[in-house]
């Protein structure tokens, strides 16, 4: 007996995202998920933000395969930040926002980052209920890391171009980089900074503000 | 690794629209390639979880289907297996990504 289903795959982690959607945006928190590659700056990019971060109560939420560096690093500079550790699993999913979310005094946050595990691939198809997915990439990974993972550069509805004070010693072609998003996501903006000397910082924190004050 | 998590959602997409009494026998799946879904790496998953599951032996049909690009010259839509693909009609125009996002358990097989 054949039986037609058509039911999308992740359908169970989208309720869930849901419910965390609903719950951040009931409390007026903005929510941003992090995503790159390992060693792409990620990290730095959360440790040059929070400083920055002039007035807006924070929260961090940090997925890690197995260690609390990165969250160890962003507790000098935020004050509620959760370690979530995932194990074999190489992205979050939303339960573990969900999880997450329990240990955090909600109603003290406006903005509440999500740094995602490293990883280019797998996190992009999980929505965690967020609002805004920002990929991260670096001047070090190399001009082609845009055309060879197009979902993350598809999905992201913000995209980062990290260490760009070390553009004058790689050989990264930021015009094929560029045309590379335009053909993929030609909606997107795509903001090229350094988390280690704030160079384009300030335009992150424009585009942050922009979306806290259209909510 | 995501087609670990990704099949344990399927078998169990599949175990719920299973009738009562019924035995599940084969899933079908079709997934773009945004999914970034390795056969290989998704058949080893499958195997895995369905052993673990008490669900060994049914079977994943798994359809990886193209992207989808339009074209900025012509404004014709055309399948493609990678994204530097150019325009199916052969006009000079910028390619544009407009799907391949699908990730789907289509149908199932019970005996």
């Amino acid at each position: 007996m054949d039986i037609q289903v058509v039911e999308n795959v992740t359908k169970i982690n989208d309720e869930v995202a849901l419910l965390n959607r609903n719950e951040l945006r009931r409390r007026g928190i903005l929510t941003l998920d992090i995503m790159g590659a390992p060693g792409c700056g990620k990290t730095t990019l959360i440790e040059a933000l929070l400083p920055r971060l002039e007035g807006v109560r924070v929260a961090v939420i940090n997925g890690d395969l197995a260690t609390a560096r990165d969250a160890q690093r962003v507790a000098k500079l935020a004050p509620h930040v959760v370690q979530i550790n995932t194990g074999k699993t190489c992205h979050l999913e939303a339960h573990h926002v969900r999880n997450a979310l329990g240990r955090l005094p909600l109603d003290e946050i406006d903005l509440l980052i999500i740094e995602n595990v490293g990883n280019l691939i797998c996190p992009v198809g999980f929505d965690l209920g967020q609002d805004v997915k920002i990929g991260v990439f670096s001047i070090t990974g190399g001009d082609d890391k845009a055309a060879k993972h197009p979902g993350i550069v598809a999905a992201a509805d913000l995209l980062i171009l990290t260490g760009i004070d070390l553009a004058p010693h790689m050989n990264f072609d930021r015009e094929l980089f560029r045309a590379d998003i335009r053909r993929l996501n030609p909606s997107t903006a795509c903001l090229e900074l350094s988390g280690r000397t704030g160079e384009g910082m300030q335009a992150l924190l424009d585009w942050i503000a922009a979306r806290r004050k259209a909510r | 690794m995501h087609e670990l998590s990704l099949s344990q959602s399927i078998l169990e997409i599949a175990r719920r629209n299973t009738p009562a009494g019924g035995v599940l026998r084969r899933v079908r799946l079709r997934a773009g390639p945004l999914r970034a879904i390795d056969r290989d790496a998704m058949e080893t998953a499958w195997r895995a979880v369905t052993m673990v599951e008490g669900a060994e032996g049914v079977e994943l049909d798994l359809t990886l289907e193209p992207y989808r690009l339009r074209c900025d010259g012509c404004g014709g839509e055309h399948e493609a297996e990678t994204i530097e693909a150019g325009c199916a009609k052969g006009c000079r125009g910028e390619q544009r990504l407009v799907g391949g996002n699908e990730l789907q358990v289509t149908s199932i097989v019970v005996d």
